[in-house]
């Protein structure tokens, strides 16, 4: 039997919004679910996203008032956040452009309305059928741009992943899904997690179950990693935790060790630096290789204490400032318009 | 010319081989302190993953898949995946590198050092190898472990001991880096230092390798372990046995040196146990040379264990049952397994120069040795006596003034004498080279080294035959004094000599 929030097909919503059709779960989905998805079109022709809470996998689980009020606190948390961002008009993150409540079925419906973008960079990857070294560039500029934005209001996006990275026709990538993010003062049920974003992305201390006592820097820390990450992805198709435990002897892998991540460091920092020498070869163009692995280098280094940008904290007092990636992003992208630098 | 110089004492001393080797070897596979380690989430964004990918199938989602896959560490689920990806023309090509490397069957990836013979060239270029990798990688402790190995293979031990404060300066509480650091300072006689490092270490309560260590480096130098009684508990706690075997050999050797056999077998036994080739090296010479009480049957069987890089154990095994062309290929293995180390070389080129008469390859094996040992006496003098066989007699006379004067004094002192009574042979100089033989063969004697003495003989009734004197048969008569000892298995080849020389003469 449908729940409410699986019955808003065809329903006129705020703002002259009309519900479309629903948007199949994936298997993954079908669980526990907390929200479903529809397309929605405007009265003047706009289409958009529309996400609804779905709170009745929390109503049927052992402990209702429990699973209610982390659903309930995870929707106001994401709502505020998606606020925070319109307020400071963050360009790099999807916006919200509606919300409200809907009444079905004698039962009250909450949703977001956010953008509608073409698809995440893997689809854009996809039909592209070829790398467009322009575009690349101009996807992890625009990724550094959303991540400062983020960061800038005290906000750590802590689940950046490819999926997460929308592609928009006329205004390139932005991030989206701030469901799993921290602010330093909105409380989120979240917060208690140490990491909270997935864990398949999750920088080498939260996989090996290190928490850093620092709050600021094991959230800000994983962003500037997951960042890293992103670049490695688009140029490579590989994430860096992907291949730092590629290299790692099997007894290390994270499913594997039982020790602490202070004893697989040296191990990790040597397979990082295999890893970047790999990477280094891969390059074509020096110039450009050269660039990415010293970003790589800062951005991840699996040892949390020393990954960072040491000329930013310098001038600003913080290791996992973007600044300067985004001015490098940016100078790196019109040297390629200019035929300056190539790839493969 | 001896072999036994380095059979005379032993310890379980910890191994030093590359961070690669030692990994494959699985003395890193377990951590010093365990925590508890929940990997569901891993599985719940594998599931999310493969969703994904379900619903939409393409190559990047599948790399991203991919990605999740390895991280989570379910890989090799996915090989019809990583097939399709791998045959993709649009997969980049670093991709498919990493594809080649991480699916494949990890026991044809063994990189376990072979038998080839050594080469200084080799190590001239890991040395610039290592150094390159670290002008980018400068904070990576094993990477500067290595280079230090590197320098040290190639007797550059200033060089090598500021990579290994490198490395233990970047990880002061890693097992790989204590142990490698530890036997670099034994290397330079710097027990103090290793024993220092590890009994200082914060893993010595936890880590039953970096026990062991602590253990053996004490006992080498007379000391009593302050870690005895923890380390007995250790052994009771629950832990795989292949992470005990060597703390086992190392209380056990302490126990046999005390006179205390009953234990110190119970020890032993514990150390076969998933043993590690150390250990069988340990036991079977505390077999030989402590714990045997008949030469037929060994206090603690080891004939069933057969741990990867056996060669040090092989080699001294073959050697004592007189199989000296197993111990010859042995004592080179263990020689490229351990190449900064001279008992290896001391063994090999002394088989290979005594008992094959390969002059050339003697010397070849312990020139490649001192760069590592230059004040090594054992190889000094092998060298001094393979150059002075293949006729070089200045430079095996300036090879042996290496020796200082102490150097010559102490266990060994009947050897040189009979390798200074060689020399003096060559020269011409008979009768000084005589007495300085029967001078030799008395030390022996007297120290109840029998086997020294025996070869002293022998090797004077050899240069009696070579220098054609008259005192031929009494040299000759003089060896019926060694016959049935056990300690000299080297007679039958010797008497070949013997007997090829008296058929030239």
């Amino acid at each position: 039997m449908s729940t409410p929030a699986e019955q808003l097909t065809g329903q006129m919503l705020d703002g002259g919004w009309v519900v479309g059709d629903l948007i199949p779960r994936t298997a993954a989905q079908t669980g526990g679910h907390f929200s479903c998805s529809y397309g929605v079109t405007n009265r003047d022709g706009r289409k958009a996203f529309l996400k609804a809470m779905d709170y009745t996998s929390a109503l049927k689980s052992l402990d209702p008032a429990t699973e209610l009020n982390i659903l309930t606190s995870a929707f106001i948390f994401e709502r505020q956040v998606l606020q925070v961002c319109a307020d400071r008009k963050m360009s790099r993150i999807v916006r919200a452009i509606g919300g409200g409540k809907s009444s079905v079925a004698g039962s009250v419906v909450e949703y977001l309305i956010f953008e509608e973008a073409k698809g995440d960079i893997r689809t854009y990857l996809d039909d592209a059928k070829r790398f467009d070294l322009v575009w690349t560039l101009t996807c992890i500029h625009n990724i550094c741009v959303g991540v400062r934005q983020l960061n800038g209001a005290s906000i750590a996006h802590q689940d950046l992943k490819p999926s997460n990275v929308l592609h928009f026709s006329n205004e390139g990538q932005k991030l989206a899904d701030l469901g799993r993010a921290w602010h330093k003062s909105l409380f989120s049920p979240h917060d208690g997690l140490a990491c909270a974003g997935d864990l398949g992305y999750a920088p080498p201390e939260l996989l090996y179950r290190y928490v850093t006592p620092d709050e600021s820097e094991r959230r800000f820390g994983a962003d500037f990693y997951l960042v890293g990450s992103m670049v490695l992805f688009l140029f490579t198709g590989m994430r860096a935790s992907q291949i730092l435990i590629s290299e790692l002897d099997p007894h290390h892998s994270p499913r594997v060790w039982l020790g602490t991540y202070e004893e697989m460091l040296p191990y990790l920092s040597h397979a990082f630096s295999l890893n970047l020498a790999t990477v280094t070869r891969s390059f074509p163009d020096t110039v450009l290789g050269e660039e990415i692995v010293d970003v790589l280098q800062q951005m991840c280094d699996p040892n949390i204490a020393t990954r960072g940008d040491r000329l930013h904290r310098a001038k600003y007092g913080s290791r996992f400032g973007l600044e300067r990636f985004v001015q490098r992003f940016d100078r790196l992208r019109q040297a390629a318009i200019l035929g300056r630098i190539h790839h493969p | 010319m001896s072999a036994g110089y380095h059979d005379r004492d032993r310890h379980i001393f910890p191994r030093w081989r590359s961070f690669a080797a030692t990994s494959e070897l699985g003395e890193l596979a377990q951590p010093a302190v365990e925590i508890k380690n929940d990997t569901s989430e891993l599985d719940i964004s594998l599931a999310k993953g493969i969703a994904g990918w379900e619903g939409s199938s393409s190559l990047w989602r599948g790399l991203d898949l991919l990605g999740t896959a390895v991280v989570a560490g379910r890989l090799e689920e996915f090989s019809a995946l990583v097939a399709e990806i791998k045959s993709n023309p649009l997969t980049p090509k670093i991709t498919r590198e990493f594809l080649e490397r991480t699916h494949g069957d990890k026991s044809v990836q063994l990189q376990l050092p072979g038998c080839d013979a050594i080469s200084g060239q080799a190590s001239r270029h890991e040395i610039r190898a290592h150094r390159l990798h670290l002008a980018s990688a400068p904070r990576d402790p094993i990477e500067w472990m290595e280079l230090a190995r590197s320098y040290t293979i190639a007797g550059l031990n200033d060089k090598a001991a500021k990579a290994v404060l490198a490395a233990l300066q970047l990880a002061p509480d890693n097992r790989f880096v204590l142990r490698s650091a530890a036997r670099f300072f034994i290397h330079i006689g710097e027990k103090d230092i290793a024993h220092g490092l590890m009994s200082r270490s914060r893993l010595i309560t936890h880590d039953p390798w970096i026990m062991a260590s602590e253990i053996a480096i004490a006992d080498s130098m007379g000391k009593t372990s302050r870690i005895s009684k923890i380390a007995r508990e250790k052994m009771e706690a629950d832990v795989a046995p292949s992470e005990l075997t060597e703390l086992a050999s190392a209380l056990g050797s302490v126990e046999a040196d005390g006179g205390n056999h009953r234990i110190a077998r119970r020890f032993l036994r514990r150390a076969l146990d998933g043993a590690n080739e150390n250990s069988i090296a340990q036991i079977r010479w505390l077999n030989r040379s402590r714990l045997n009480r008949s030469d037929s049957e060994d206090a603690v069987d080891v004939s069933r264990a057969n741990p990867p890089l056996l060669h040090e154990a092989n080699a001294w095994a073959a050697f004592h049952k007189g199989e000296f062309d197993i111990a010859r290929k042995e004592s080179l293995c263990w020689l490229r397994d351990q190449p900064f180390a001279s008992a290896p070389a001391v063994l090999n080129s002394y088989i290979a120069s005594a008992l094959f008469l390969d002059f050339e390859a003697g010397k070849e094996t312990a020139l490649e040795s001192l760069r590592s040992n230059p004040d090594d006496p054992m190889l000094v003098n092998n060298l001094a006596v393979c150059l002075m066989e293949i006729g070089d007699l200045a430079a095996a006379e300036t090879y042996l003034s290496r020796l200082s004067v102490e150097g010559r004094s102490g266990v060994m002192e009947a050897t040189y004498k009979a390798t200074y009574g060689m020399l003096e042979f060559r020269k011409g100089n008979i009768e000084e080279g005589r007495r300085l033989y029967q001078e030799a063969i008395e030390k022996a004697k007297n120290s109840s080294d029998k086997g020294t003495a025996a070869r002293a003989a022998f090797h004077l009734a050899f240069e009696e035959l070579v220098a054609h004197t008259t005192h031929v048969d009494e040299a000759i008569k003089r060896l019926k004094e060694f016959e049935g000892q056990d300690d000299f298995v080297e007679r039958a080849r010797f008497f070949e000599r013997v007997n090829e020389l008296m058929r030239n003469d």
